[in-house]
């Protein structure tokens, strides 16, 4: 049965390693899978439009070309809109956010804000039905969501042409431009902002998205493009970022009205043009996760305080959780057998000190000496016990006062006169209890200390209520009695030593 | 309950979360999400149901013996988990062999069979059981544990140690314990009376002087003798249990007491238990297999502790003495104020007493390097006043030391025995 035991336990046991073993190994395969996952994720970007790097009939690049072409650098931001904090050359830079397919959280935004306030720089932003809310909100500026239509150029009046204008003072030209579905801005306060485009007279506003001319659908001339000065630099909106995808940029003057608003910075030594690629949407898996969470923090992550008190609960989290949990404890048997129990008498057996043992004693006979019971002896008595001693060493002794060497050579003293615990320096008296008469045994034998419940001066054996225990000698002699003492003395009523 | 690698996790994914939409990083949202799902899922467990058997080799023994205990614990879940089991044993055991505790893979109808050996080398009701159970998820993220209620009693006499201790002839008197004078003629040996000779008389008895005085047949008569009542007192008090728990002189009493008991049994005597500690129990007197059983059970669930004094026992124990009923007194002789009185007293009313000195447990034996004075050793120095005490009155004590055996007292007292 043993052995057959043994068997499974051992299997068992083996069982039990392979099992961690096996996890450990698939806990590692999921890491590293995940982290293979994550980055196949991040480079996939599906079919991203509105982008300086893509050559698609929906992208910038001809535009980017162009630029470069025309002799200013060109650069993008890729991450987030927060690395203007760090540009030290804003006037010198123009910020270009084609297509706000990701809102701007509180912070990004503000980074923009001061790039153009305090950094004198100049940021287009072209959007139309997605996030350029984010950042058009903080220059006062919003773009409305609803759909400016035509007559005349198309059959459902989705292309828009207008003429657009720039009002810097090297150049008052006027552009032709082409929209393409484009929106309309709108302002609780158009003082300050200049508009640099606007619809069609016979353009009307698409309400219900229907690309169809409703009787309740306004004819009006709706702003396409404005500029707000902020600061030392400005910001232009523009309605419809499609004006400058490669298969628009070409159409009428597209391209060189993109070009014209550059026209701030092309004398500086170190002119650059930057896209913000960050805003685009790829379609790929981790941006829809991402815009849900983003959704979902609304609110949280988009503000500097609400990022402190995300960061603030998840430290707590962390500590809290540090704290709670804890490894399982180790399962095993374990007994008592051999433990040590020191519930004896007092502290003297835990420590194994001269100091205490004589301590202990001492009171133990005087406890006994005094007819108490151990309770009444340690709670009660024992704090006027001082008052019965007269040597101030072995009250401080009792009272377990700290002693320098003179207190303690004053105490042995007086422990040696009152009690006569040290027997190898203390002299012994033996008495001849013979010679009293008192019968018994021979008084002779070794040298030994005084024993307890014992009572030379009355000459009787035996303990009792009145002899005994106790009745200590005072006169500072220390006797001795032999062994011997039997039946025949207590029954002949003396026998004392 | 979440283990410090679930929440590094937890931390690492929620950090990479909150880092990664803060910068607008999607590789840190993602490895974040990842993190936080793989800790989330994994640490997820469900109750595992399980049945447990579990088969003692014997229920009732006696202290020093081995106990074969099998267990069988067979899963009844749907799902495949880690587990880890152990049987939960009482402290007062020692295993002896195989374990108790181990871990495994069940899957649904699996079970585990575990056997192990339990030594009982103290008395008492000794449990074992319930199950103890850990489950684990598959990667040691989270555990709980619980417990499943199968447990059983072991019921462990105090030891009988007398088998190297068989005597031929067992003494009819120990020392001043166990046989007393009936008052009446019998067939003793202590002299009681002399009368005519009847028929039928032993010619051993025949009195020639009495014969040759009277000129008649006389005959001795003896005094009847019989086995008289032996109250055994058992000092369980708390200071008796300095020592560890095996090695403690309330342990060693109680074992002393089951032997003297069973010795008293086979000499046909009256044996009562009376064990004072936080209250007197008293068993009085009374013979046989049935006595000696109800003797080593309430050995056996005796409790030391307390400051109960051996006045207050024989107080209670006195209404179930007879006046010759011999007393026998096992105790460390721990300070009591009633002590020596008692036992003096007791002696002085002519009642025969015995005390067996059960030697207390020396921590300081072992690891002083110098020996210390018998003065400044303060258990000794009360010891031996109580045994001067006893010894002025008569009362015989025997030292029983720390490590004997049982069966070297009794050699002694059989020795001792006039």
């Amino acid at each position: 049965m043993a052995r057959r035991a043994l068997v499974v336990l051992d299997l068992a046991a083996k069982t039990g390693v392979w099992v961690r073993g096996a996890a450990t190994a698939l806990s590692l395969i999921l890491v590293v899978a995940g982290i293979w996952a994550v980055d196949a994720a991040s480079r996939y970007r599906g079919h991203p439009q509105l982008s300086a790097y893509g050559h698609d009939w929906d992208d910038l690049s001809d535009l980017k070309r162009a630029i470069e072409e025309d002799g200013l650098r060109t650069s993008c931001i890729a991450s987030t809109p927060l690395v203007l904090e760090r540009l030290d050359s804003g006037m010198e830079t123009v910020l270009l956010c084609m297509g706000v397919e990701r809102a701007y959280t509180d912070r990004e935004a503000a980074a923009i804000v001061d790039f153009v306030q305090d950094g004198g720089g100049t940021v287009v932003v072209a959007d139309d039905f997605g996030f350029g809310n984010s950042i058009a909100k903080f220059f006062g500026l919003r773009f409305s969501g609803m759909a400016v239509r035509a007559y005349g150029h198309d059959v459902g009046g989705r292309l828009i042409p207008s003429d657009a204008r720039t009002s810097h003072a090297y150049t008052s030209g006027v552009y032709s431009v082409l929209l393409n579905d484009a929106t309309f801005l709108e302002a609780d306060r158009w003082s300050g902002i200049d508009i640099l485009a606007w619809s069609p007279a016979t353009s009307w506003v698409d309400l219900d998205g229907d690309v169809e001319k409703d009787p309740e659908e306004p004819i009006a001339s709706v702003p396409l493009v404005a500029r707000v000065r902020l600061g030392f630099g400005s910001a232009i909106f523009i309605s419809d970022p499609s004006v400058f995808i490669n298969g628009m940029v070409h159409e009428r003057q597209n391209l060189p009205f993109a070009l014209a608003l550059l026209e701030p910075i092309r004398q500086m030594p170190g002119r650059m043009v930057m896209f913000d690629e960050s805003r685009h949407a790829s379609g790929a898996a981790g941006e829809v996760i991402q815009r849900a969470l983003y959704s979902a923090t609304e609110g949280v992550l988009t503000s500097d305080l609400g990022v402190l008190w995300a960061a603030i609960a998840l430290a707590v989290v962390i500590v809290a959780g540090a704290v709670v949990a804890r490894p399982p404890q180790r399962m095993r048997h374990r007994d008592v057998l051999e433990d040590p129990s020191a519930v004896r008498l007092d502290p003297t057996y835990e420590r194994f000190s001269l100091y205490y043992r004589l301590r202990a004693i001492i009171l133990e006979r005087t406890r006994i000496r005094y007819h108490l019971a151990p309770w009444d002896f340690y709670t009660a008595y024992i704090s006027s016990l001082p008052e019965d001693l007269s040597e101030w060493g072995l009250r401080s002794y009792i009272e377990e006062r700290p002693l320098d060497t003179t207190g303690l050579e004053v105490m042995e003293r007086a422990v040696r006169s009152e009690y006569g615990i040290w027997p190898k320096t203390i002299e012994v008296q033996v008495v001849d209890v013979e010679a009293k008469g008192e019968g018994g045994a021979a008084p002779s034998g070794p040298a030994g200390p005084l024993p307890i419940g014992y009572d030379e001066g009355n000459g009787r054996g035996g303990v009792g209520e009145d002899r005994g225990m106790g009745n200590w000698r005072s006169d500072g002699s220390v006797h001795w009695r032999a062994n011997g003492r039997g039946r025949g003395r207590r029954r002949g009523g003396g026998g004392g030593a | 309950m979440l283990t410090r690698k679930a929440i590094g996790l937890l931390s690492l994914g929620s950090a990479l979360l909150l880092g990664g939409l803060f910068i607008g990083d999607r590789g840190a949202v993602l490895v974040g999400l990842i993190v936080l799902s793989f800790a989330i899922i994994g640490s997820a467990r469900s109750p595992l149901r399980l049945d447990v058997t579990r088969r003692l080799g014997r229920t009732v023994t006696h202290a020093g013996t081995d106990v074969d205990v099998d267990l069988k614990v067979e899963a009844l879940s749907d799902s495949d988990r880690v587990i880890e089991v152990q049987d939960e044993l009482s402290s007062r055991l020692w295993l002896d062999g195989g374990v108790v505790n181990t871990t495994v893979y069940l899957g649904d109808g699996d079970s585990l069979e575990v056997g192990y050996r339990l030594y009982c080398p103290l008395r008492g009701y000794m449990r074992v059981g319930p199950l103890r159970v850990r489950s684990h998820d598959f990667f040691a993220l989270a555990w709980s544990d619980r417990t499943v209620e199968a447990r059983d009693t072991v019921t462990v006499y105090p030891a009988l140690d007398i088998a190297t201790w068989r005597p031929r002839h067992m003494p009819s008197t120990l020392p001043e314990v166990g046989q007393r004078s009936r008052g009446r003629v019998g067939m003793g040996t202590e002299f009681f009376s002399i009368r005519e000779y009847q028929r039928g008389d032993p010619y051993r008895f025949i009195n020639w002087k009495a014969t040759a005085r009277l000129r008649k047949h006389m005959v001795n008569e003896f005094e009847q003798e019989a086995a008289s009542d032996i109250m055994l007192f058992v000092d369980m008090r708390e200071g008796s249990l300095t020592g560890t728990p095996t090695l403690n002189a309330a342990e060693r009493a109680v074992e002393l007491a089951a032997c003297l008991t069973e010795q008293f049994v086979q000499q046909r005597r009256d044996v009562g238990l009376v064990v004072y500690g936080r209250r007197p129990l008293v068993l009085p007197p009374g013979t046989g297999q049935r006595q000696l059983q109800d003797v080593l059970y309430a050995l056996t669930g005796a409790a030391a502790g307390g400051e109960a004094t051996f006045k207050e026992a024989l107080d209670i124990a006195s209404h179930y003495m007879s006046p010759r009923t011999r007393v026998m007194l096992l105790s460390s002789l721990m300070p009591d104020e009633t002590l020596a009185p008692a036992v003096c007293g007791l002696s002085s009313r002519g009642r025969n007493v015995l005390v067996v000195h059960v030697e207390p447990f020396d921590f300081e034996a072992g690891i002083r390097t110098y020996r210390v004075p018998e003065d400044q050793d303060i258990t000794g120095v009360l010891s031996r006043a109580y045994t001067e005490a006893f010894h002025d009155a008569g009362v015989p004590t025997l030292r029983w030391g720390l490590g004997s055996r049982p069966a070297e007292l009794l050699e002694v007292m059989r020795v001792a025995a006039p």
